[in-house]
């Protein structure tokens, strides 16, 4: 995986009854397009390129699963920053959770 | 790279539209699960084929944008959600790059290509424990097959069609079959389908014979260069015939031309019974057929049927309000004084609703369909659609009928929109009719078992039989497994098709039919036993309905009607129908 200095994990959690369904995952990949990065998130063993809304759905990554998102290239920092805050967000979910 | 034939086969499926038809194949694969002829492509080809993938998903791309910018006014946030994705999905990284990747590794065509990966997330997605996620499977197909169809409109092979040819399908959905170019087209072998499907419907009404339940694997393996004999009458599909089977069933086609004429010979005599009772016939139509001037020629009494949902699903954006003006008003004036009952948009249930209704169901035909959908989710269609149908209403003798109500609320619901669009019309100063007849379908056991309280507050009833079988018997009219059960002359159909005639008498209400059991001859003697006003059909059923109906009485036609509602089976039913009827007409067992 790279040269390192541009390299940042952190783990992120599901917390929308929902799950990481279509339209949270359009919301991921569009994101990914303001960015110059380059980011996977790896649910048990299972990698999903988060600019691919295919990948990301296939992941099946439902209410409460545990994720590890890896970033990668210029803008990783931030984009992961965004995506991260997203999860933590409930995905802006004008509903709240019961 | 042309296919190669096949060697001489045949195949058993079921008739679901008479005639006969012989030509060569062209394969749909759309949304179906049957292949798309796969070409080999030499190394030095497989660039220019990845290049033509990436120029129909611009192609795509720009449509889909173009489809939103177009209802951006109508869209609310669900469906830009959906648009987003859709959009998203098209250009895809996994998706285009497991499509590049079998065109390198296969050596195949783009569309090969592309069906392989469908198949493939297909796969994956159903694998998948969360029901939501396994049905976005859908979406994929649904952008998969507007790619393809992007794909197929440089293809030459497919699209320069200088002959007519036979339509080999696994499904055709509604849309698909009316996009069709009829006048190209000599039959239909599908996989999937019955009688009452959507295509058999069409075939019939276009006069074209049409098999269904052949095995896919039998159809994946056909080509271009196949030829087929499809026989509408037995169900028997022969592929690439030796001579002389195939001089044996031209001849046969010729044979069946001849009953037809026979049948219609005598078209100008009225529709009445030798007591002189008429049974008023009318026509089913779709919203895109405009020549109607058959109408005059054939004693017809109207238009009891307009089907309008093909122009929602059909077409690549809604129709405006002006729009559905011209092509309602078209009909109207074709028609002259004659009446015209338009169906307002039946969406849901089988007619997909893809961009129209953004809600995902398990159970369709039980979901949000037809009124339901128009009052609950999409009532700016609706609104749009009323609007347009009292404007053209000053144009004829306009009717407008509402599917699938179960519920008086309903027809309130419904008049109270008219009043409102009729107000805001009349504050715009445009012309339009205050009000129109407003029918209501009877299709549910339902809305029989109500037909009393809903003949008060509406002011005709129209039975759809094929839907009152599915739902009084509780069987999907596609599933084949099911088929068995599939009878509009069952005891429980004729009872409650009995309890609508009964409830329409209490408001004095007349009462039609524009199932596919108004055009079979016996039960349309059945259903004028039963009290029922007029029968609408295909035009191409009329004639020998209306044969039927001259050559028998009124008073039979009672007799036979109170017999058999104390039948407890079909088959009894069938015999009663047969004694009294099919012996008289030994030509019916020809056809």
């Amino acid at each position: 995986m790279s040269d390192g200095a541009n390299v940042f994990r952190t783990r992120v959690r599901v917390l929308t009854r929902e799950g990481l369904h279509a339209r949270p995952a359009s919301q991921i990949a569009d994101m990914l397009s303001h960015h110059d990065a380059r980011l996977t998130l790896i649910k048990d063993g299972e990698e999903a390129d988060c600019s691919s809304v295919l990948d990301l759905l296939v992941l099946s990554a439902g209410f409460d699963s545990e994720l590890e998102l890896l970033a990668e290239g210029p803008d990783a920092r931030a984009a992961m920053d965004e995506v991260s805050g997203f999860f933590a967000r409930k995905f802006e979910t004008e509903e709240p959770v019961r | 790279m042309n296919p190669s034939e096949n060697p001489v086969s045949s195949f058993q499926g079921i008739a679901v539209s008479p005639g006969i038809g012989i030509g060569r194949v062209m394969k749909l694969a759309g949304s179906g699960s049957v292949a798309p002829d796969r070409i080999e492509i030499s190394e030095a080809e497989i660039p220019g084929e990845i290049q033509r993938l990436h120029a129909a998903v611009a192609a795509t791309e720009r449509q889909m944008i173009a489809l939103q910018e177009e209802l951006r006014d109508r869209l609310n946030d669900n469906d830009a959600k959906i648009f987003a994705f859709h959009l998203l999905l098209v250009k895809d990284n996994s998706f285009l790059g497991e499509i590049e990747r079998r065109i390198r590794a296969d050596r195949c065509n783009a569309e090969f290509a592309l069906y392989g990966a469908l198949n493939h997330f297909q796969e994956v997605f159903s694998a998948l424990k969360d029901e939501y996620l396994r049905e976005r499977a859908l979406d994929l197909r649904d952008v998969g097959a507007r790619l393809m169809d992007n794909l197929r409109a440089d293809s030459a092979v497919l699209m320069d069609l200088d002959d007519r040819r036979v339509v080999v399908a696994a499904t055709l959905t509604p849309s698909e079959t009316a996009r069709l170019d009829s006048a190209k087209v000599l039959g239909f072998v599908l996989e999937n389908g019955s009688v009452t499907s959507h295509t058999a419907i069409l075939a019939r009404s276009l006069n074209l014979p049409a098999v269904v339940g052949i095995p896919g694997a039998a159809l994946t393996n056909l080509c271009a260069a196949d030829r087929v004999i499809v026989d509408g009458f037995t169900g028997r599909v022969i592929v690439n015939p030796d001579s002389r089977t195939e001089e044996g069933y031209r001849l046969k086609a010729k044979a069946a031309d001849e009953i037809h004429s026979r049948m219609i010979a005598g078209a100008e005599l009225p529709p009445e019974t030798i007591d002189g009772f008429t049974v008023p016939l009318a026509v089913n139509l779709d919203s895109a057929s405009c020549d109607v001037s058959f109408l005059k020629r054939s004693g017809i009494a109207g238009i009891g049927l307009v089907r309008t949902e093909f122009m929602f699903i059909n077409s690549s954006r809604l129709p405006s309000e002006d729009e559905q003006v011209e092509i309602y008003k078209k009909l109207l004036i074709g028609a002259g004084d004659l009446p015209v009952v338009i169906r307002t948009m039946d969406i849901g249930g089988d007619k997909a609703a893809a961009g129209i209704s953004s809600i995902f169901e398990a159970n369709p035909f039980l979901g949000l369909r037809g009124i339901r959908l128009a009052l609950r989710e999409r009532r700016d269609l609706f609104r749009t659609q009323l609007r347009a149908l009292l404007r053209s209403g000053v144009f004829g003798s306009l009717r407008v009928m509402i599917p699938m109500v179960t519920s008086v609320s309903e027809v309130w619901e419904t008049r109270e929109i008219i009043n409102q669009v009729s107000e805001e019309l009349e504050s715009e100063g445009v012309e339009h009719l205050r009000d129109f007849p407003l029918g209501v379908m009877i299709e549910t056991p339902g809305a029989a078992m109500i037909a009393g309280d809903l003949s008060r507050i509406c002011d005709f009833f129209s039975i759809g039989t094929n839907d009152l079988v599915q739902y009084t018997r509780a069987i999907d009219r596609g599933n084949e497994h099911v088929s068995y059960l599939y009878h509009p002359d069952h005891p429980s159909v004729l009872k409650l098709i009995k309890a609508a005639v009964e409830g329409a008498r209490v408001g004095g209400i007349p009462v039609t039919v524009c199932g596919q059991m108004a055009a079979d001859p016996a039960q349309a003697v059945l259903l004028a036993g039963l009290g029922v006003n007029e029968l609408s059909m295909v035009e191409s059923a009329i004639p020998l309905v209306r044969r039927t109906i001259r050559s028998v009485s009124m008073y039979d036609a009672v007799r036979v009607a109170e017999e058999a509602l104390k039948c407890a089976r079909t088959a009894d039913v069938e015999a009663l129908l047969g004694t009294i009827l099919r012996e008289r007409f030994p030509e019916l067992g020809e056809l």
